[in-house]
């Protein structure tokens, strides 16, 4: 076989008809070799500055004894050893840049680029061998993995030798940093699978040459002018289960590592982009002046507008990552026709960064013709209406305008458009800037939210002089890219490492809670926040761990995030045992609404509905509230997070109004779900509201969301939604006495009772319907002795002990037990009996601390306690 | 291995010796023409005479009034005659710096022959 027909044999990749392949290899041979050169290079350039250096001193010497200079036309030493200096100086350059022409590039051809896997006989024009375009880092990483296996005499370079060579990759030391991982997590693994390893005279064989060819093919594809160390630990951890394993096996999956390898690949991007963008910004005027000096002094507009374009070229705005279709739309409009436009999307989704990749485009004139040489100026509408109470803004609108009409070279930036809609006194701003828009002389870069243009923008004049361009919430993706790029920023300041997992739950975490405000901005502000606080607790660089951004948001909003730790595992797996603390009987709905919460809180709970939908049926006074009460207290830590609402308030069809309220007015319902929530919403005797309201709450069962008047969005995901009704309640008694089984009472409750008062969908709606029984004689008794627990827990402050006998405590049961009310009569019992007897006591006789309260049957006694 | 050796210095050394005047007067020559069009071209680009030259009868400072056309037209041919001889000092500059690098070697050979054996 010929030598082409051996190329033909190797793994590479072919690249526009050249043929990429690993010629040399890595052995001790070549490795030697490239030593060698490396220090025979150096030694020929030394002798070359050597010759240099010594034949300038052989000149000076060799000058007259007055120093002066001989004459060139006659011969002279003097002359002759400065030729050999030249000459010598002309053999350094020579070798200088014929190095530098032997270090190949991948081609950067973005387009028409034929990149395939070459299939024998295909035409092949050039080779040219991988090892040339690999970076000194990525070189030295598989020299290490062949040193490796040379060393374990080991058969062949494979997937874990490759992995221990990238070890030494600046490259791979991020992708551990930014995964917050350490090798010794994976090391005795690592050593296992080692010594595994089939041993033999060692080949770099045909697994690791299709690892280089891959990691050529995708820097290629990443128009990588040179294969890095990051594209080769992409390569083998594609091509290894094992590596995908071990990595595994501590919690970092398959996604983690793609999205940190794409970290670093956009970070280096990020880098060349600003090189490239340094140098352009040198050609961009920064004065108010054009190139053609057709412009005029503006020192009105200068005065209530910011240059974009100049804090550009300075370097002070962040570069645009992705939103690619909107800057296409953008451009386009402004290509086609001079079009004004109007970005519309909520505050923080990103139409400030859109508008600064805008200026940074022209800063490097890679814009459509009608922006090249121009300016990018944003208006401060405050500056402009602010002064003397809004007298004048017209005037000065219009004066700012004209100054752009004269000038010629500036593109006006305006942000939130809607504040020029409807200035009191009758000032409208937006008329003037419609009708200065119509003259044609220039256009203008409005940004408004989605509540402002529908408001106050679409059916104004200005509505139909806009294009709108929808900017909408960048999905987790973009967004955790967009907080990569900005990250940097923000740990050198605060001396803070965040993880690739810390960067994610800034995006998932704020996403699922924080619901006034959108992505990116609400990630980066808790970023922000989140580092500063990090940052003080220690000197030294630190790390944000998932945990610390957890535990702020749940500062932030009462939401109880963090990891379910080992105590509180405990508390959620003995649940029931700790409400029946609190509610007597009713074993059914305690056991249903604690493994309700058990599934939230592990994060099984489906998203994009509420926590949990209860509806609980029985009697009054059978404990209902008390375990809506008690469900606050162990899921979301104190009675007070329920949000109670009486549903015979709610009778008319107009009283959605008061729940949602309208334009102007908060509702009662949203804006207490707004400010909290994290809470239960209890919806009392439900049965009496009317039927539109109950739609109402079908959509938020269903969605977990509810549109407010003014338009807002409300989140319900994190609620418990639970309704009482005593509907059906004359049934349960009978069945009771009956003695039916729940199963019974509820396919009763569900089939007959509760047809007429709610549809068949609404029922379906919720997650659980639970049947309160009435109670037994038994449970009023456990009921009176826990209310009597609180008297003994009030008296206990003023260090007064009590205590009551059995008699007396049946006694007050059966006083405080009526079947119609439930155990309600006897909160009134105990206060008239107990409690304004033991006040009594306390008035009449001189009651000590260490003093005993009984109550019996026959009333209340002192015990006094032994003198000390 | 040895051997490898041996043709890796002599190629590096001897070869590449022979080899550097070829490479001065060929991929050298064309480098070195490339690098000082590409620092030509950045000047040029900086001093603007073709947006100076598309403008010339558009006003400047956006006065547009007859007179100060006149005025404009008059200062931008100045301006843009002041560029051009900048712009031909540095082409003259950056000439000279490629006749530099041509006769370089040439000159250098020359005055090791004629001063120590003329």
């Amino acid at each position: 076989m010929d030598d082409l027909g051996k190329i033909f044999e190797e793994k590479g990749v072919l690249i526009d008809g050249v043929f990429w392949y690993v010629k040399e290899g890595f052995g001790s041979g070549a490795r030697r070799m490239r030593k060698i050169a490396h220090v025979l290079n150096r030694l020929i350039d030394a002798v070359g500055i050597i010759v240099f250096l010594s034949m300038s001193v052989g000149a000076y010497f060799a000058l007259p004894s007055d120093r002066s200079f001989p004459v060139l036309t006659e011969p002279h030493p003097f002359y002759g050893w400065i030729g050999i200096a030249l000459l010598s100086l002309c053999y350094l350059v020579y070798r200088r840049r014929y190095a530098a022409s032997k270090q190949l590039r991948l081609p950067m051809t973005y387009e028409h680029l034929e990149l395939a896997s070459p299939n024998g006989g295909s035409v092949m024009s050039k080779t040219r061998s991988i090892e040339a375009i690999l970076t000194a880092d990525a070189k030295a990483a598989i020299e290490e993995a062949q040193k490796t296996a040379e060393e374990a005499k080991h058969a062949a370079v494979n997937d874990i030798h490759l992995f221990v060579g990238l070890l030494t990759s600046t490259d791979v030391h991020t992708v551990f940093m930014r995964l917050g991982i350490e090798f010794t997590q994976i090391q005795d693994a690592v050593t296992r699978r080692l010594w595994a390893e089939e041993a033999g005279q060692t080949i770099f064989g045909s697994y690791a040459k299709g690892v280089l060819a891959d990691a050529v093919r995708s820097s290629v594809e990443a128009h990588q002018a040179s294969v890095s160390g990051i594209e080769i630990f992409s390569a083998v951890y594609v091509s290894s289960n094992f590596l995908q394993d071990i990595f595994d096996s501590i919690g970092v999956t398959k996604t983690d590592i793609e999205c940190v390898i794409d970290w670093v690949r956009v970070n280096e991007r990020l880098r060349s982009r600003y090189e490239d963008f340094r140098t352009a910004a040198m050609y961009k005027p920064t004065k108010n002046m054009d190139r053609a000096m057709t412009a005029v002094a503006t020192p009105f507009l200068d005065k209530v507008s910011h240059d974009l374009t100049r804090s550009a070229v300075r370097g002070a705005l962040p570069f645009l990552v992705g939103r690619e279709r909107e800057m296409e739309n953008l451009l386009r409009s402004i290509e086609g026709g001079r079009q004004s436009i109007v970005l519309v999307g909520e505050r923080g989704v990103g139409k400030e960064a859109i508008v600064a990749g805008l200026a940074e485009l022209m800063v490097e004139e890679r814009v459509p013709v009608v922006l090249q040489d121009k300016r990018l100026v944003v208006l401060d509408i405050p500056v402009i209406v602010s002064s003397a109470g809004g007298n004048g803004a017209e005037e000065r609108l219009l004066y700012a305008m004209r100054e752009v009409a004269m000038t010629g070279n500036v593109v006006v930036v305006i942000p939130n458009i809607d504040q020029l809609v409807g200035t009191e006194r009758g000032v409208d701003l937006a008329a003037v800037l419609a009708s200065e828009l119509d003259k044609g002389y220039t256009f203008a870069i409005c940004t408004t939210t989605t509540s402002g243009y529908s408001a106050k923008i679409e059916r104004s004049v200005l509505g139909s002089k806009l294009a709108t361009i929808a900017v909408d919430e960048p999905d987790d993706i973009l967004a955790i890219r967009v907080i990569q790029s900005q990250i940097g920023a923000i740990e050198n300041t605060h001396k803070v490492v965040f993880t690739y997992q810390s960067v994610r739950a800034l995006v998932e975490l704020s996403r699922r809670y924080i619901h006034e405000s959108f992505l990116p901005e609400k990630a980066i502000t808790l970023a922000r926040e989140v580092a500063l606080k990090k940052g003080k607790t220690a000197k030294d660089w630190v790390r944000v761990a998932v945990e610390d951004i957890a535990e702020l948001i749940t500062e932030k909003t009462h939401i109880p995030v963090e990891a379910t730790k080992e105590e509180e595992k405990a508390l959620l797996l003995n649940l029931e045992e700790r409400m029946h603390g609190r509610v007597i009987g009713q074993e059914e709905a305690v056991k249903a609404v604690a493994a309700a919460l058990r599934r939230a809180r592990a994060d099984l709970r489906s998203d994009g509905r509420p926590i949990a939908n209860f509806l609980f049926l029985g009697p009054t006074g059978v404990g209902k509230t008390e375990l809506a009460k008690t469900t606050a207290e162990a899921y979301f830590g104190s009675e007070d997070a329920m949000i109670r609402f009486d549903m015979s308030e709610y009778q008319e069809s107009t009283s959605v109004y008061k729940l949602i309220g309208d334009t102007g007015n908060g509702g009662l319902l949203t804006e207490s779900v707004r400010k909290r929530p994290f809470a239960i919403v209890l919806l009392d005797e439900l049965e009496k509201a009317h039927p539109d309201i109950l739609n109402l709450f079908l959509q938020v069962m269903d969605d977990g969301r509810l549109t407010d008047g003014a338009g807002r969005t409300i989140d319900f995901t994190n609620v418990i939604l639970v309704a009482t009704s005593n509907a059906g309640s004359a049934y349960i008694q009978d069945a009771v006495k009956r003695g039916d089984s729940s199963a019974v009472m509820k396919e009763h409750l569900l089939e007959e009772e509760l047809k007429g008062v709610y549809r068949p969908e609404f029922l379906n709606r919720f997650d659980g319907v639970m049947v309160f029984k009435p109670l037994s004689e038994e449970d009023v008794i456990a009921i009176t002795y826990l209310m009597l627990r609180k008297v003994t827990a009030r008296l206990e402050i003023k260090g007064i002990q009590f205590r009551a006998s059995d008699d007396a405590v049946y006694a007050l049961a059966k006083k405080g037990y009526d079947p119609k009310f439930g155990a309600r009569p006897l909160r009134r019992v105990i206060q008239d009996d107990v409690d304004t007897a033991i006040a009594d006591v306390l008035l009449r006789e001189d009651v000590k601390r260490r003093d005993t309260i009984v109550l019996e049957q026959d009333g209340v006694h002192l015990e006094r306690a032994e003198t000390l | 291995m040895q051997t490898g050796l041996i043709t890796y210095v002599v190629r590096e050394v001897i070869v590449g010796a022979v080899y550097a005047p070829i490479w001065w007067y060929t991929r050298g020559l064309l480098e070195a023409f490339k690098t000082l069009a590409k620092w030509f071209r950045a000047y040029a680009r900086s001093l603007a005479i073709g947006v100076w030259m598309k403008n010339l009868f558009v006003p400047m400072y956006g006065q547009r009034d007859w007179q100060s056309r006149i005025i404009s037209v008059f200062f931008r041919t100045i301006v843009i005659c002041g560029k051009s001889i900048v712009l031909l000092i540095w082409a003259c500059t950056l000439g000279g710096l490629f006749v530099l690098y041509l006769t370089l070697p040439i000159a250098a050979l020359y005055m090791i022959t004629y001063h120590f054996y003329g």
